[in-house]
């Protein structure tokens, strides 16, 4: 009896040797993101460590690649040739195919992000088909972000309607000061002027279905007005050109904001943690663009970082577990890239703009992308992106075209991504 | 019944023998890079081919439906596709003529051997061994904050009418320096003899360049033009660094888009088939034209 008991200790002894160095593993999680930003990335690195010091087994590999160029294809190579990334950025809504094929595991159950009680818009950005995707980590919203040391300098007040944007314009151009550095090399700015009017008027006429519409064919950009208005009014936007305003990429643009070269810059809040970062001692200031003089326009939502597990990798239970703690621990990440978290976390090291993001979004006055049915997928939004482009340049520029040829542009490239597909 | 003829067969072997001694090591000596090129250019290219007849969404998706020549159709019928080829063609010639004729300058100013010379070579060499994607960021650069504020005029890589010969120029730029050391190396063969004979005769300047020195030059200037030519059809690089400009795009970043962005496989494949067709044919009729060309002068 004592030998047998003997023998069973010395097994339950072995085994849980054989589990702890199995426990002790090292395990590294490949992240695949698009996160251009020096401040991301530094918060991508907190995160991480602070994940690391719970799990000293646990080592990241990042994995970065531009968005507009690089980042799916390259993603879609390492996926067909069988190298899997545990962790992938993104929306699913934007990335179809990696829900099709089984890359993104089905968090509709997941236990920590049912326990934040998010709003159905961030929980809309990483879904598709109904089903979650994605870990909502932070929002990002766009607008004017203006340089309050030109303001104070000339008696100039944040406006709140139209005209008195307008008015603000006229006065900075009298004074020899250009109202805006622009980079339109870049093509999501031209994609996040227009928004502003047209998220705001179709959530306000209930037009949630505008996008998947517009992408079927059923609808015409002629059928919704507000594509138009977006149109006019950031037309009245785009004065005082400037030479670089078509050929500045967004980092160039950021450079000579931060340095003091325009008074406002319409921007995104991903890069507030970079304004700051080329000038610590730049005073920013914030405001949603009015879209009229009835205070009608609502600052717009958007889920920003949202990362999908891969389930065909290996050490998924690992890849998820780490997403969770990012998801409910994620202050490092919000205090390092300075973006707000959709959790509603706050830390008082966030920049007062910032922090304002956040009380904004939980007062739920907002437009957020995620209470639309579909997102534009990639064709669609180069297409837009691309015909806003082109409308900027021509305005810019001293061109010829009208809000109604680029109506009529966006059309016609809607209509041809449709037929190509 | 026919009787086989022993000379025949003794000449048809001796053929054989002295095929197998006369290329066999050209052969062996051009096996490695066939090979790496077979890897990977020529088999992935074969296997990508009966994509182009499938509905295959992303290059990772698993299923997918044959729909025959339904992509090629479409891309045919497509605007789009047809303003890239526009586009491919407005660059390639622009980039053609402009890196040959500079080149040509170049070398007729310093194909005399000399230390003056021989730096001068160098430096104008350099550009070609920067990287396409490097060039264009580059230049980006020095359009938008060393010729804009001298000028006073936007950057050409911001302006749809300008931009594919901003590209062209960055093109030009790089492989201009790879264009004057071929010509350089066609005007150190050509024997002096013949100025000087024309010179006995009257000839001029404008003469001896127009009488002498193209015609002997020929060769180079069909390796450039052909080589120019296929670099300038796949035009990528350049283009996909100004993505937003629309008439900037040029095929491959069309094929490009499609295959990876826009997760329409068999259609960007059937894409890049047809580029490779209009590659091909172009290519050969330019360098048949060019080389009869060689024989006429």
């Amino acid at each position: 009896m004592k030998r047998t008991l003997a023998i069973l200790l010395a097994l339950v002894l072995a085994l849980s040797v054989c589990s702890f160095a199995a426990a002790e593993e090292e395990i590294t999680l490949t992240v695949f993101h698009y996160m251009a930003q020096t401040t991301k990335q530094a918060g991508l690195d907190a995160i991480e460590a602070a994940f690391t010091e719970l799990h000293p087994n646990v080592k990241f590999n990042n994995i970065y690649y531009n968005q507009g160029t690089d980042y799916f294809p390259q993603l879609s190579t390492a996926l067909s040739s069988g190298d899997q990334p545990n962790i992938i950025m993104g929306n699913p809504g934007l990335y179809p195919d990696l829900v099709t094929e089984g890359f993104v595991m089905d968090l509709s159950d997941n236990e920590v992000i049912k326990s934040l009680n998010l709003p159905s818009g961030d929980l809309g950005d990483v879904s598709a088909d109904g089903k979650i995707y994605g870990f909502p980590i932070d929002f990002k919203t766009w607008g004017i972000f203006y340089n309050k040391t030109i303001f104070e300098q000339n008696g100039l007040e944040v406006p709140t309607t139209l005209t008195q944007l307008n008015e603000l314009q006229d006065k900075l151009i009298a004074a020899g000061i250009d109202p805006y550095v622009r980079s339109f090399a870049d093509a999501v700015y031209g994609d996040i002027e227009a928004r502003n009017t047209v998220w705001t008027r179709a959530l306000e006429a209930g037009d949630r279905d505008v996008f998947e519409k517009l992408m079927s064919g059923e609808k015409k950009f002629a059928d919704y007005p507000y594509f138009a208005e977006a149109l006019e009014n950031w037309k009245a936007r785009l004065v005082a050109p400037r030479t670089d305003d078509m050929s500045n990429t967004q980092d160039m643009a950021l450079e000579m904001f931060a340095a003091g070269n325009a008074a406002m810059r319409y921007d995104g809040s991903w890069n507030i943690g970079d304004m700051l970062a080329k000038n610590p001692d730049f005073e920013i200031g914030f405001f949603v663009a009015p879209i009229d003089d009835n205070g009608s326009a609502k600052m717009n939502v958007q889920v920003d970082q949202s990362f999908m597990v891969n389930p065909q990798a290996e050490n998924a239970d690992m890849a998820l577990a780490f997403m969770e703690y990012w998801m409910s621990q994620g202050i490092a990440w919000s205090e390092a890239s300075q973006n707000p978290l959709c959790s509603g976390v706050v830390s008082d090291k966030l920049q007062p703009m910032v922090q304002t993001m956040a009380e904004v979004k939980a007062s739920g006055n907002i437009a957020h992308y995620g209470d639309f049915t579909k997102p534009l997928s990639s064709a669609f939004t180069t297409a837009w992106r691309t015909e806003l482009t082109s409308f900027a340049e021509s305005v810019l520029t001293g061109g010829t075209m009208t809000v109604e040829d680029c109506i009529a542009n966006l059309q016609a490239a809607f209509d041809e991504v449709i037929s190509l597909n | 019944m026919t009787a086989i003829n022993p000379a025949r067969l003794d000449r048809k072997h001796r053929l054989t023998r002295f095929a197998v001694r006369e290329h066999g090591g050209n052969i062996l000596f051009m096996l490695p890079a066939f090979a790496l090129f077979a890897f990977v250019v020529l088999i992935p290219f074969i296997q990508s081919i009966p994509t182009s007849f499938t509905d295959k969404k992303a290059i990772f998706a698993k299923e997918w439906n044959f729909v025959g020549f339904e992509n090629y159709v479409k891309l045919l019928k497509s605007a789009s596709f047809r303003d890239s080829f526009w586009h491919t063609f407005q660059f390639t010639i622009v980039y053609i003529i402009g890196a040959n004729v500079l080149g040509l300058a170049l070398a007729l100013l310093l194909w005399k051997s000399g230390p003056f010379n021989n730096v001068m070579r160098t430096l104008l060499f350099m550009p070609f061994t920067v990287s396409l994607v490097a060039s264009t960021k580059v230049w980006s650069y020095v359009y938008t904050d060393v010729l804009s504020p001298l000028t006073g005029a936007p950057s050409p890589l911001g302006i749809s009418s300008q931009v594919i010969y901003g590209l062209a120029a960055i093109g030009i730029w790089r492989d201009m320096g790879y264009c004057m050391l071929i010509y350089i190396a066609a005007l150190q063969s050509i024997s002096l003899e013949y100025y000087e004979a024309a010179r006995v005769e009257g000839a001029n300047v404008f003469h001896e360049f127009i009488h002498i020195t193209i015609p002997m030059i020929v060769p180079a200037i069909t390796s450039n033009i052909t080589l120019l030519l296929s670099w300038g059809l796949r035009c990528f690089d350049y283009s996909q660094m100004v993505i937003n400009m629309k008439t900037a795009k040029t095929t491959a970043v069309f094929v490009y888009e499609y295959i990876f962005g826009n997760s329409r496989a068999g259609l960007g494949q059937a894409g890049a088939i047809i580029l490779t067709l209009v590659l091909v044919i172009l290519t050969n009729l330019v360098t048949t034209i060019l080389r009869k060309k060689e024989v006429e002068l």
